[in-house]
């Protein structure tokens, strides 16, 4: 077989296409599509969206806070007769104490919203200890029925700093967010210390 | 080294234009040589024969596009090699390039009066009005004989998409040389 003529007269194509084919790149879509630059701006706004929403959920620890529920810890006041609420946040220590209940033991009193409609609010002892109470009333401590309450009851042995976990569940979107709580004295006070919020998705079985 | 550099070195005659050159060019001429002869040691031959026709054309020729100058002497070298193979029996992958090119244009059907220079034109002006990635397709298979999967490797397509562009092309040459004439 000879080589066809237009094999040979292929090679009096112009210099520049030859030159240009050597030369040529191609630029994939996503490349072009960011050279105009309107869509260079809508880029840059989503990247900063994306991470100014990701500083904004995140807490001092890193850790991703998208809780709904605002930790409450109450303390007793000096000047009155009502508790002093103070809203947990990561890191912060807040004053908290030991508040008497109606069935007679005492502990450390934590709340967050109720934001299940289904469910009433509801009074939760969290023990490391046996403590068999059904408590009804806080001394010192009005109960809102929109509120659910925790009473943190030390066991007799446990020592200082207490670690306390709650974990209230948000059953509309099927979320349980575990709070770890420390409890420390210092002096005479006590002080509460929200170490971390994690979020994990409820498992139905 | 500039290409105008390496221009004035030839014009010196001074032996360390070949150097440069292959340097600059050498890699690029191998190429166009093993995608046509599919023969390393005819291949490096192909391209010092390059180099040495470049030293017998310049001077007195000044290229414009030292570039193409130097991979159009490659190719012309290669494809009379080639020749020479085929009546050794030594037939290369790059016959099927020739082959799909045949069937644009088969030899039977152009006026012989009509030089292959006035053919090369038209294919040019033909790629010029074709967009960038086709041209860059067609040129890369028909012009250097890339294989399929070297294309669709250097522009990120996939293989069925460069022979689909390729089959394209060919059909859209044969019409717009049938157009301008060429066939008997």
């Amino acid at each position: 077989m000879r080589t066809p003529r237009i094999v040979d007269a292929m090679n009096y194509i112009d210099d520049d296409l030859v030159s240009w084919a050597v030369e040529y790149r191609r630029v994939p879509l996503s490349t072009r599509l960011f050279r105009k630059p309107f869509l260079k701006a809508c880029a840059c706004f989503l990247v900063l969206a994306l991470v100014l929403g990701v500083v904004f959920l995140r807490g001092e620890n890193g850790n991703v806070v998208t809780s709904p529920f605002v930790l409450t810890a109450y303390a007793m006041s000096a000047e009155s007769s009502d508790a002093v609420k103070t809203e947990l946040e990561t890191g912060a220590k807040v004053p908290i104490s030991s508040f008497v209940t109606d069935s007679g033991v005492s502990g450390f009193v934590f709340s967050t919203p109720n934001t299940n409609d289904d469910m009433p609010a509801s009074i939760s002892i969290i023990t490391h200890g046996n403590y068999y109470a059904y408590i009804q009333e806080i001394v010192g401590i009005t109960i809102d029925p929109d509120l659910n309450y925790y009473v943190f009851i030390p066991g007799e042995n446990e020592v200082q700093p207490y670690t306390v976990f709650i974990s209230p569940i948000n059953l509309n979107e099927n979320l349980v967010y575990e709070y770890t709580v420390s409890i420390s004295q210092q002096g005479e006070e006590y002080y509460a210390e929200l170490l971390e919020v994690i979020t994990r998705e409820v498992i139905m079985k | 080294m500039d290409d105008l550099m390496i221009i004035e070195l030839y014009f010196a005659r001074d032996e360390q234009a070949i150097k440069e050159t292959d340097i600059k060019y050498g890699r690029l001429c191998f190429t166009v040589a093993i995608n046509i002869l599919c023969n390393d040691e005819d291949s490096e031959e192909c391209v010092n024969d390059t180099y040495l026709s470049v030293w017998n054309k310049i001077p007195p020729t000044r290229p414009n596009n030292f570039m193409a100058f130097i991979c159009k002497i490659t190719r012309n070298l290669s494809i009379k090699r080639l020749d020479n193979n085929k009546a050794r029996k030594r037939t290369p992958e790059s016959f099927v390039s020739f082959t799909e090119l045949e069937d644009v244009l088969p030899d039977n059907s152009i006026m012989r009066e009509i030089e292959n220079a006035e053919i090369g034109k038209l294919i040019s002006e033909f790629l010029k009005h074709e967009k960038p990635e086709s041209r860059a397709v067609f040129i890369r298979k028909y012009w250097f004989f890339d294989s399929v999967s070297d294309i669709a490797a250097r522009y990120s397509f996939t293989e069925s998409k460069v022979k689909n562009m390729l089959y394209h092309s060919r059909n859209k040459l044969r019409e717009y040389l049938k157009k301008e004439g060429i066939e008997v």
